[in-house]
């Protein structure tokens, strides 16, 4: 049967990310013996202090944030691509993280950052707002605009007209301020502190999960909204739930991790080429274990590098080729595109 | 099964038809009127998606309006006039997604499911067509697939807009015969609405015509020509 193939394909995909995890914490850069990192982990305290904080939060922490934003970001391009009936949709493309940018920009440089001591909470509230609000003005456009491609353009001069914002804002910043937005661009997964890791985790887990209450809708939604509605779905509530979705989720990621490319569309074309299953109970859970995948290899290549290369640089080289690659392979099977 | 109910069917303020009572049973309705007369928005009416500015549409005895959205799509399944489907589905998992309001909230599909879609693809014989992608299929296949899908909601009722408007000659009759086939063997009311009206007599046993902003119901076959001749103003 078609499920027992997604099923062997999902505890695959989980056992590779569960390796990498494991790579990346207990080996990549290593001056600390493997021995040494289970015995930190596992709480014995005889080891120096020290190497429990590099363990755990420059690697343990960094490597559940890769796995968790890039699945996030997978989850995103999935059912935007549906949404917009797209399969080279995606938060980036459609200028969604652009908006959430735009928040973070306004918070780092519109001066809150000195003021008070912690930002971080205002920082992903702006980020979901600028997320949502650049969602909106999409969806507004896409009622006067049929064709698809044509949205993707609007999304990406959504995208440049963002930039030209927070370029104007530069003028305004100090030095400070600017190395900070210029160093979140880049993009990295090591950003997020012990502080706020439970909270990421569970803005992006409780992503997956409503996500996966919607995929009777997804699986709908493929014949477009009006055949959905004649199958017994309520597509407002579903059109509501998508918006929220894919913002936050789309947001969290770029807040705490910077704009981070390519992940978004790629993993779910890869994704519907692997998988041979329509339904999307088991494609979003493959498209997040998919992300995370991505997520964490591109962390450990960044770590191979000593972290000199940005996060962004490795995204692009993987995901630019696989999206280049779909689009030739998957011409015939999107015929309306 | 669905009756019409001195209705009066607007867009904002514009009236576009009224109907006296009308009661449609199992059997092919063929729903025909001018561009802009009003036959998609009545369509989107009897769907629950356009409200009735009077009277009112009873199915089954309750008003369409007492239905909630995955009720209503077990008793009425819709094919509309183009195609459209978004991804790399079987010609199988098209016919599936009829299945929808059936299922769960994780949209498994059941043996039940399996062996109803396999039947419906045997009936309508597009069995051949069932591990074929669908985005490969020629238009009128595609077509057949969308009926057939709407054949496997199990509804009393399967409503069709314009579903032969791109198709030729040979793949509309096919369909009409389809139609009419399933009306008489599983008592099903099948409406559809059509510009083809020189074949009426034979594709379908009761009319509902939308002329000079009334609808008018016949279900005597051989008064459909002269009915649609001076409603059209053509010479016969």
């Amino acid at each position: 049967m078609k499920s027992k193939r997604d099923i062997v394909l999902l505890v695959a995909l989980l056992i590779t990310v569960v390796l990498l995890l494991f790579l990346n914490v207990g080996f990549v850069g290593a001056e600390i013996p493997f021995s040494d990192v289970l015995s930190i982990l596992g709480g014995e305290s005889n080891v120096e202090n020290s190497s429990w904080t590099y363990i755990v939060e420059h690697r343990l922490l960094r490597s559940i944030v890769a796995i968790s934003a890039g699945g996030a970001l997978a989850i995103s391009g999935l059912i935007l691509q549906v949404f917009f009936r797209n399969p080279l949709a995606g938060p980036g493309v459609l200028g969604i993280s652009s908006g959430a940018s735009l928040g973070v920009a306004a918070v780092i440089m519109g001066g809150f950052a000195q003021q008070g001591t912690d930002h971080a909470n205002m920082t992903v509230l702006a980020g979901i707002a600028g997320a949502c609000g650049a969602l909106f003005v999409l969806l507004f456009i896409s009622r006067f605009v049929k064709n698809q491609l044509t949205l993707l353009v609007v999304g990406l001069m959504l995208g440049y007209f963002v930039s030209a914002l927070v370029n104007i804002m530069f003028l305004s910043a100090d030095q400070a301020e600017t190395r900070e937005y210029v160093l979140w661009g880049l993009g990295s997964f090591a950003d997020v502190k012990r502080t706020e890791i439970l909270t990421f985790v569970v803005l992006m887990c409780s992503g997956l999960l409503t996500s996966m209450f919607m995929s009777k809708g997804l699986n709908a939604l493929v014949l477009g909204s009006d055949y959905a509605k004649s199958l017994g779905i309520n597509t407002k509530l579903l059109r509501v739930g998508i918006i929220i979705v894919t913002s936050v989720l789309a947001a969290g990621v770029t807040v705490y991790c910077g704009p981070i490319s390519f992940i978004g569309i790629a993993v779910p074309q890869l994704i519907r080429l692997i998988s041979k299953s329509s339904n999307h109970v088991w494609i979003i859970p493959l498209c997040f274990l998919g992300g995370g995948f991505l997520g964490i290899s591109s962390d450990v290549i960044v770590r191979f590098s000593d972290n000199s290369l940005p996060l962004n640089t490795v995204t692009a080289l993987i995901g630019a080729p696989i999206i280049i690659w779909t689009i030739i392979k998957m011409n015939k099977s999107f015929a309306s595109i | 099964m669905l009756v019409f109910n001195n209705i009066e069917v607007k867009i904002a303020d514009r009236l576009l038809f009224v109907s006296r009572k009308v009661e449609l049973k199992a059997g092919v309705v063929a729903l025909v009127g001018r561009n802009g007369s009003g036959k998609s928005t009545f369509i989107r009416t009897i769907l629950g998606d356009h409200e009735l500015s009077s009277g009112v549409i009873s199915l089954d005895g309750g008003p369409i309006e007492g239905y909630k959205p995955r009720s209503l799509s077990k008793k009425i399944a819709v094919v509309y006039s183009k195609p459209q489907l978004f991804g790399d589905h079987s010609v199988q998992e098209v016919l599936l997604l009829g299945r929808i309001p059936h299922q769960n909230i994780w949209g498994m599909n059941s043996q039940k499911d399996l062996s109803l879609v396999q039947n419906v693809a045997k009936n309508i014989s597009i069995e051949h067509l069932l591990d074929k992608k669908f985005q490969s299929l020629s238009d009128g296949e595609k077509q057949l697939v969308m009926i057939g899908r709407a054949f496997c909601q199990s509804t009393d009722i399967i409503i069709l807009d314009e579903p032969a408007a791109f198709l030729d000659v040979v793949n509309r009759k096919e369909v009409m015969a389809l139609l009419k086939k399933v009306a008489k063997t599983e008592k099903k009311l099948v409406i559809f609405s059509t510009h083809h009206v020189e074949t009426l007599q034979d594709d379908c046993d009761q009319l509902l015509l939308i002329e000079n902003k009334e609808m008018i119901f016949s279900s005597n076959p051989n008064k459909f020509k002269e009915l649609i001749s001076k409603a059209f103003k053509l010479e016969s």
